[in-house]
């Protein structure tokens, strides 16, 4: 798209991507100004209505998925 | 390790590993009630989403818990005891919805899974044991989602889930309507803790090479 030119003004990035000012930095404002940073912004966890909590547990894992899965149950 | 876990608790993001703990026993033990360690720690009594590998899993994930419910006494169960009378034309999602406990996927009858989903959204069954296809087009909303294993049935083996897949099931965490917070729970082996931590805080650089 950068090499192309095309008239793209909005760009979404997904949730998982963080570095979106290095996306932003290498796009460029546009062809004639390709060293000046496309203006970039952030939505975060703080526009969210209900507030998510999350936890990652990591477990010891002897075995297949089956025997995990069976493991994480219960024995 | 004390100091991590508290960094982490302001932060709020714990991250666990039982091999940290000391003794043998202690993770023996602990293997025994995993799920329902997590349920009992994060639910508060609201309904819950658990994401499993296989059909075969969520039933058979659905029959422990049911089997937790019905064997705790009336004080000590994790979430309510279904108010009303319903009945399902699959055996084992009859007994164990008695416990307030459903399962759900592709594989069931056409009317026993809108029940499900009417039941659960009423509030009458508080556990949903499903593939992770239900975490897209079916709105059913839960105050706690757990990933219980990070692997889907793919390709006739067992895979890890995408990026996308994962962020899709977490989304299910937070019922707008009910409540001001959500929590999501992901379960997986010790060696992808470190990807799924990144996953959820959002830290994970995209580079290209």
């Amino acid at each position: 798209m950068k090499s192309v030119g095309s008239d793209v003004r909005f760009i979404a990035l997904s949730a998982t991507v963080p570095n979106s000012a290095d996306i932003a930095e290498w796009l460029g404002k546009c062809p004639s100004a390709s060293q000046s940073l496309a203006h970039n912004q952030r939505f975060g966890e703080e526009f969210r209505p209900v507030k998510l909590q999350k936890f990652v547990y990591g477990y010891q894992s002897p075995g297949n998925d089956f025997v995990f899965d069976k493991k994480l149950d219960r024995a | 390790m004390t100091s991590y876990l508290i960094r982490n608790w302001i932060e709020r993001k714990w991250i666990i590993s039982w091999a940290y703990r000391s003794g043998k026993f202690v993770l023996t033990q602990s293997y025994n009630d995993r799920l329902p360690e997590v349920i009992q720690k994060h639910s508060a009594r609201k309904p819950i989403m658990v994401f499993c590998m296989t059909r075969a899993m969520c039933i058979s994930t659905a029959k422990v818990l049911a089997q937790c419910f019905s064997t705790a006494k009336p004080a000590d169960r994790m979430w309510p005891t279904p108010t009303i009378q319903f009945s399902f034309r699959d055996k084992d999602l009859h007994s164990t919805g008695a416990c307030g406990v459903a399962f759900h996927h592709a594989g069931l009858d056409q009317n026993d899974r809108a029940l499900v989903e009417r039941l659960f959204l009423e509030g009458h069954l508080s556990v949903i044991c499903c593939t992770s296809t239900l975490a897209v087009g079916v709105n059913l909303p839960a105050h706690l989602v757990v990933i219980k294993n990070t692997a889907t049935w793919s390709n006739g083996g067992p895979k890890e889930y995408v990026d996308l897949e994962v962020m899709q099931m977490l989304g299910r965490a937070g019922r707008p309507q009910f409540d001001d917070t959500g929590v999501a729970v992901i379960m997986t082996r010790r060696e992808h803790q470190v990807r799924y931590e990144k996953m959820v805080s959002g830290t994970e650089i995209l580079e290209s090479w």
